[in-house]
């Protein structure tokens, strides 16, 4: 976005205004150009160490340098990943049909996990962005610091048992799980947001005549935007690892119980299958996201 | 140029016995010592000092920023308890809010007064146009340059038509004809309003050109060491800018605020 051609408004004349931020579609085009090249190369870049990583693959379990019960082949990983997602007889040779795996294809056990995360760090945004407000900006972070900071440094396994017991081994204790895991790094990131509220621009905005709330709304709310953001990236990463252990029991349908089924069963063609569609599910999340970010935030790290 | 919104107020702004420390690393910093002051209503007072010797101090001391070590501010009687609309402030460093556009930074005083639709899109207009802003009013203050910020900064203070602006060194980063021309704006929108002004500057020259009153601080701890009126007029009008440094007056008046100056950086 930046135009090489803006003007300093040097040359500015008396009573004049200031030049044009016309300045050559040329230029611009350039940029676009130059932009699209960078995108490409990075595309091919990554594009070839996938395919680097996984012709090693190919070749360790082809030579048979490992047994394949510890690392199945590709080619073993995709039958698994393919059998999940349609209809299949049971075993080989049986005419009896089932659905997936544990009756759901493998996409619907993502859909389920994602939508325990969502609604899981969707309450961790609704709890932490006002509780690390009041946490930035009164006595109650003081008060609550050490108690967030407690809750943060628990492993989610040591806990889920509690969370079972008191909320039944139902959706509520998983979604109960998640949102521990994903609040305190967004809450976290939201007094770390408040607390950089550059003073002078409180200061800028009260001499303009605002109002207690209206501070609040026009300065640091969006001023600390940029930190909620990241806190919030944080956090569905913190909810992704959770996931496993909150489908641990009863996690039918769910990507992460069905990771775990699968382990206990010896089936690590289905288990890597498994984590392959977590890890891209974790990576295409968190590129919509970051473009959240700079959709939301163009001013990161420019001003 | 701006027309008077409000009547501004007639009462005097007063500064009596203000010391400031600054405490740093447990040591106290002196940054004011004793200063007394009226300003009077309606007054462009011009402060010049060597830098480091308390000017924005004193100016953040009069927004209501913080509060003072000793002494008293105080505006139409009433002590200053923090910052207030009536007391615009342009910033040493611009402190524009890069989630809002040129445009909507400069309308963003009379948003938050509910000023309504039809005179704020005017007076936001006017003062774009003042400040040669008016192509660039939905950019984003980032995609500016330092001057460009600045001059946005002060449309920003004076769209909200404030009785008394305190402006540090707002010129500071402007080319020479630039600055040149919002001298004469901000003079004309002075005599026009009648609004208070304290306009903190480094440069000699602009301070005994635009100020009804000059003063000028020693170095740290600053104390007022010149306080000259200099209302610099010929047969009861301003002359022309050229005119007027041309006046016995103007280049005495140049003389005695530069000895000042140099006067306390080398104490004989
Ligand atoms: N926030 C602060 N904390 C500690 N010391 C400060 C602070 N602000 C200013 N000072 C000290 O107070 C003194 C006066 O600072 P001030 O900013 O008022 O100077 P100034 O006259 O505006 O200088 P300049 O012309 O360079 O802007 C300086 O010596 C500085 O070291
Ligand atoms: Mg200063």
């Amino acid at each position: 976005m930046t135009d090489t051609s803006v003007d300093t408004g040097a040359g500015t004349t008396a009573g004049g205004r200031a030049p044009q931020p016309t300045g050559g579609n040329g230029a611009a085009a350039l940029e676009r150009r130059a932009k699209r090249a960078q995108r490409l190369r990075r595309l091919g870049l990554h594009t070839a160490s996938l395919v680097g990583l996984i012709l090693v693959w190919w070749l360790v379990t082809r030579l048979e340098l490992v047994r394949p019960l510890y690392l199945p082949s590709p080619g073993a990983v995709w039958d698994a990943f393919v059998t999940a997602n349609t209809d299949h007889p049971v075993s080989e040779g049986s005419d009896r049909i089932v659905r997936g795996e544990q009756n759901y294809y493998l996409w619907e056990h993502l859909v389920a996990s994602l939508q325990r995360i969502a609604i899981g760090v969707a309450a961790g945004v609704v709890v932490g962005v006002p509780l690390g407000l009041l946490m930035g900006t009164t006595w109650l972070g003081v008060l609550l610091e050490p108690y967030l900071n407690f809750v943060r440094s628990l492993p989610p396994l040591a806990y889920v048992g509690l969370l079972i017991a008191w909320f039944g081994i139902g959706d509520t204790s998983k979604i109960w799980l998640l949102f521990l895991a994903a609040f305190p790094p967004i809450a976290v990131a939201t007094i770390s947001g408040v607390k950089g509220v550059r003073e002078d621009q409180v200061n800028a905005v009260l001499t303009l005549g605002a109002s207690r709330r209206q501070t609040l709304t026009t300065v640091v709310l969006p001023s600390t935007l940029p930190e909620v953001l990241t806190g919030l990236r944080v956090g569905v990463g913190f909810a992704w690892t959770t996931v496993v252990a909150a489908e641990i029991d009863n996690g039918i349908p769910g990507i992460g119980g069905l990771a775990y089924l699968a382990g206990g069963q010896l089936r690590t063609d289905l288990v890597i299958a498994c984590i392959i569609v977590i890890g891209f599910a974790a990576i295409a999340l968190d590129l919509g996201l970051k473009y959240l970010e700079r959709a939301l935030v163009p001013w990161r790290g420019k001003a | 140029m701006a027309d008077a919104v409000r009547t501004p107020h007639r009462q005097p702004v007063e500064i009596a016995g203000l010391s400031h420390h600054f405490v740093v690393g447990g040591a106290e910093v002196p940054a004011l010592d004793r200063i007394d002051l009226t300003i009077e209503p309606g007054e462009f007072v011009t402060l010049a000092g060597p830098s480091g010797c308390g000017k924005t101090t004193l100016l953040r001391l009069l927004a209501g920023f913080m509060r003072p070590s000793e002494g008293t501010v105080s505006v139409a009687g009433e002590p200053v308890r923090g910052p207030s609309e009536e007391r615009g402030v342009v910033f040493q460093q611009a402190t524009l809010f890069p989630w809002l556009s040129v445009r909507r930074n400069v309308e963003l005083g009379l948003r938050l007064r509910k000023v309504d639709k039809a005179e704020r899109e005017e007076r936001t207009r006017q003062h774009l146009e003042l400040v040669g802003l008016t192509d660039f009013a939905d950019h984003r203050p980032y995609e500016l340059s330092g001057g460009m910020q600045q001059r946005c900064q002060i449309a920003r203070v004076l769209a909200n038509d404030p009785d008394i602006v305190l402006m540090d060194e707002p010129f500071g980063a402007l080319d020479a004809l630039t600055r040149e021309r919002l001298q004469e704006e901000l003079l004309e929108i002075w005599r026009a309003t009648g609004k208070t002004v304290l306009f903190i500057t480094h440069s000699v020259d602009e301070a005994v050109f635009l100020g009804s009153r000059v003063l000028v601080m020693s170095p740290r701890p600053g104390r007022i060491v010149l306080d000259e009126s200099a209302v610099l007029t010929e047969n009861g009008e301003r002359a022309a800018p050229d005119h007027l440094r041309a006046l016995p007056r103007f280049v005495e008046l140049r003389e005695a605020v530069r000895e000042a100056i140099v006067a306390g950086q080398q104490p004989a």
